[in-house]
């Protein structure tokens, strides 16, 4: 090793360089991580789990052991004694039996049967009989603890909730101040002025007194001062047709064109359906659409299954859980977000740095499975997305597939991320460009277009027997996220032990150790696999499924950190089943690695003490000029926001060379030197404090 | 609603300083920000413009408005109480961050914040 890496090394140990974090992150309320035990000051207890959902038919049900379970039943629907939803129910299971229909775009057509169909009308006759409600808000503000609401097939635009004020004067008193001193919602404010933001606003808990003046840096915990009593824990709410799209929940106005994928031009409400502190939610078969931020949003709550739900068109994330515990999201589609189709950020810390608050930890806390995240900026994101699985997901069309991170630490707890484990997906042709003109998703956050994964700030995750193809520049990216980057004040709540890093947080390098990547297929394409419409509907660049090799830009790649450590490749498989084929920095020659080298795989993962970042100069001002955004004028060019060449064309052979030779002469240019300069300079600096 | 916010902004501020009454208040988010009164671009939300502010809005906004909204966000996120707040990052860079990001057409639906929070960590090592 040359003297002058060394330096580098040396440098960024005390400096805690800065590197560009890719997922979106939002504001919130100074938030906490709910209470993990169940509450049993309800009956059944509220939280402590994943709650279970009922069955639509026991909805309607007169057997006394289904009717003796607790909570009221409340309908909601559309026309003259419901005229209107039953008639689209019997259109939909019409066509579901005639058709069928895809839960979601990436999984074959399911038809109901004769008897499938009869049960479902049957059902939702008997609904219609049982409806005493117009709107959705309606039904949960009559609502209390276990119940549950079924909504009829219909479009419902909650034009009483779309009237109320935003930014109204009535509430101003409740805003809060956050860790930063800045005004925010606080709990009360939500609770007195639902509408404000909110479509459709759950309320989980009483208000009971003031938030905390200052935000308490313990986060393990709601302030008991502000924690009432369970008020609609345990609620239900699920669409009665067939398939989620016949129960639209909408804030959007304005449509181009029609049916549950039109999109919409304005919005008359920044979220949709937001549950909060509502523990043991349950959310099934219906679609939020057309939000100006989130469809689904739900806060400080312990308990949450979402099954069959659907987020469409909403402008920044189409679900976003924040400081919730239990949660399991399957089954779901979501599309049209410019920032992420999911999020589950600032989730609990079950995972490497769990403490004796959690005393069954370590666990995962939230589950993604069987979704489609698609034609959105991310597919998944999650700030500070702690233990947190997703898996047997297809992940596709996106500008990139998922992202979590560090970076945002300001307003989420859980610093730094760790623990995250994605499993078993399929994810490809990622490659939507959504900074192109005439993208239909309009981007809210810069990701680089292309890319399967991005982590960047992420300790102890596993990336494991999953499929990635098709991913024209990157299968996966890994760099770290020194702390002086996360919100330069340091960050949100406390850090708890457990931090993957050794020195960490004390050395201010906490990010980007222990991760590890294995038994992962590259850039192949699974035997029989074919693509979702979706893809082209989008206007997606993607290969042709029917090859056995999509080949991604390059398969893994990493920044090197220095003093990074414990990051494993192993046992992965390239484009032609052998290891050797896998791609890495450098290899693929797109990325700017000097020079270029294999990663570590730490003796088939065995000894991961002998993955150690060594820094590379060219890789940090890549980032650093990537980070600044579309239009950046750093020293070396950042190609994260033109559409990527398919890999292997000529075209993409002549940018890798050009990128390898620019990285090449940056090195050499007093540029180079100078950030060389100030890395050792702040080192020095941290050596000497 | 596009920058129609000033006034409930400077609203918003002195009602949580009164609302609240909290002797570590924030000295940034609450005392008006900067020469001539001038207010961040985009629509106030929840107190505050920061979530909503995007290139659009900073393409169609003054020079002070722009750099009234550095300034929010700088206070947004820079928690105010840490012993660290110094922002590394110069509202000067900020804007010149701001003017390139925002200059394609593309860019018009960039969340500010959502950039600012990722080029604010690179302060120590752009120079």
């Amino acid at each position: 090793m040359s003297s002058s890496r060394w330096a580098i090394v040396v440098g960024a140990l005390a400096l805690g360089v800065a590197i560009p974090g890719t997922a979106g992150a939002h504001l919130e309320r100074p938030s906490y991580w709910p209470d993990p035990a169940p509450d049993t000051a309800v009956s059944p207890p509220a939280g402590g789990a994943v709650p279970k959902a009922r069955s639509l038919s026991s909805a309607v049900s007169r057997t006394p052991s289904v009717v003796a379970r607790p909570g009221d039943v409340r309908v909601v629907c559309q026309g003259k004694r419901g005229a209107t939803s039953i008639r689209l129910a019997q259109i939909s299971i019409r066509r579901a039996q005639r058709d069928g229909f895809r839960v979601r775009p990436s999984q074959p057509v399911v038809r109901y049967t004769a008897k499938q169909a009869r049960t479902m009308l049957s059902i939702n006759r008997k609904l219609r009989d049982m409806c005493r409600f117009k709107t959705v808000q309606a039904a949960v503000t009559a609502s209390g603890n276990n119940d549950r609401i079924v909504i009829m097939p219909g479009l419902y635009t909650e034009p009483q909730a779309r009237k109320q004020p935003t930014n109204d004067e009535r509430c101003r008193p409740l805003l809060q101040r956050d860790a930063s001193g800045s005004p925010t919602p606080s709990y009360e404010y939500q609770v007195i002025c639902p509408h404000d933001q909110n479509l459709v606003y759950l309320q989980g808990r009483e208000v009971t007194g003031k938030p905390l003046s200052t935000p308490r840096s313990d986060r393990r915990g709601i302030p008991k001062q502000e924690l009432g009593a369970c008020v609609r824990c345990n609620v239900q709410i699920e669409g009665s047709g067939p398939q989620a799209d016949d129960v639209i929940i909408d804030a959007g106005k304005d449509y181009a064109g029609s049916g549950p994928e039109a999109r919409p031009g304005g919005h008359a409400k920044d979220v949709v359906l937001r549950v909060d502190r509502g523990d043991g939610f349950v959310g099934r078969n219906f679609l939020m659409r057309g939000a100006r931020e989130h469809g689904f949003y739900t806060e400080e709550t312990d308990g949450v299954l979402l099954d069959r739900t659907k987020f469409f068109w909403n402008a920044d994330y189409g679900h976003l859980a924040f400081t919730s515990d239990h949660q399991l999201i399957q089954n779901c589609d979501g599309m049209g977000a410019g920032d992420a189709a999911l999020y589950p950020g600032a989730s609990p810390e079950t995972g490497a740095q769990a403490t004796d608050f959690y005393p069954d930890a370590p666990r995962m806390n939230t589950t993604v499975r069987r979704c489609d995240m698609r034609n959105s900026a991310l597919g998944y994101s999650g700030s500070m997305g702690n233990a947190v699985r997703i898996t047997e997901n297809h992940i596709y069309g996106n500008t990139a597939g998922i992202a979590s991170d560090t970076l945002s630490s300001s307003g989420h707890p859980g610093f730094p991320a760790d623990s995250s484990q994605i499993d078993n997906n399929f994810i490809y042709a990622n490659n939507f460009n959504v900074y192109s003109k005439d993208s239909p998703v309009k981007p809210l956050i810069t990701v680089p277009i292309g890319t399967g994964v991005v982590y960047a700030g992420m300790n102890s995750a596993r990336v494991h027997n999953n499929w990635f193809f098709d991913n024209w520049r990157f299968g996966t990216m890994l760099f770290a996220v020194p702390d002086a980057l996360t919100s330069f004040g340091g960050p949100e709540g406390d850090v708890f032990p457990g931090v993957a890093c050794a020195g960490a947080p004390g050395n201010g390098i906490s990010t980007s150790c222990g991760n590890n990547y294995h038994d992962n297929r590259m850039g192949q394409v699974p035997p029989g696999f074919t693509y979702p419409a979706k893809l082209d509907e989008y206007k997606v660049p993607h290969g042709d499924p029917t090859r056995e090799q999509l080949p991604n830009g390059t398969d893994f790649w990493w920044d090197e950190f220095p003093t990074n450590t414990g990051n494993c490749w192993y046992d992965n498989v390239g484009r032609d089943g052998t290891k050797g084929s896998v791609s890495g920095p450098g290899d693929a020659g797109r990325s700017p690695a000097l020079p270029p080298n294999i990663l570590p795989d730490c003796a088939g993962g065995e000894n991961p003490a002998i993955s150690i970042g060594l820094g590379d100069v060219a890789k940090e001002q890549y980032l650093l000029t990537c980070a600044e955004g579309p239009n950046a004028t750093g020293p070396l060019p950042c190609d994260w926001y033109e559409a990527p060449t398919r890999p292997g064309s000529a075209q993409a052979a002549a940018r890798s060379r050009a990128m390898a030779e620019a990285s090449k002469a940056f090195a050499r240019t007093p540029q180079a030197a100078e950030l060389r300069a100030r890395m050792q300079e702040l080192a020095a600096a941290g050596a000497s404090g | 609603m596009r920058r129609a916010g000033a006034a409930v902004l400077a609203a918003v501020a002195a009602a949580v300083a009164v609302g609240c009454g909290d002797d570590e208040r924030a000295p940034e988010a609450a005392q008006p920000v900067g020469p001539a009164q001038a207010q961040p671009v985009g629509d106030v939300s929840g107190g505050s413009t920061a979530q909503f502010a995007d290139c659009g809005d900073w393409k169609a906004g003054s020079r002070a408005e722009r750099e009234a909204t550095v300034r929010e966000l700088r206070g947004q996120f820079t928690p105010q109480r840490s012993k660290s707040a110094a922002s590394p990052l110069a509202d000067e860079r900020a804007y010149e961050i701001f003017e390139n990001a925002c200059a394609p057409d593309y860019s018009e639906s960039l969340r500010l914040y959502k950039l600012y929070v990722k080029v604010q960590g690179f302060a120590p090592l752009s120079g």
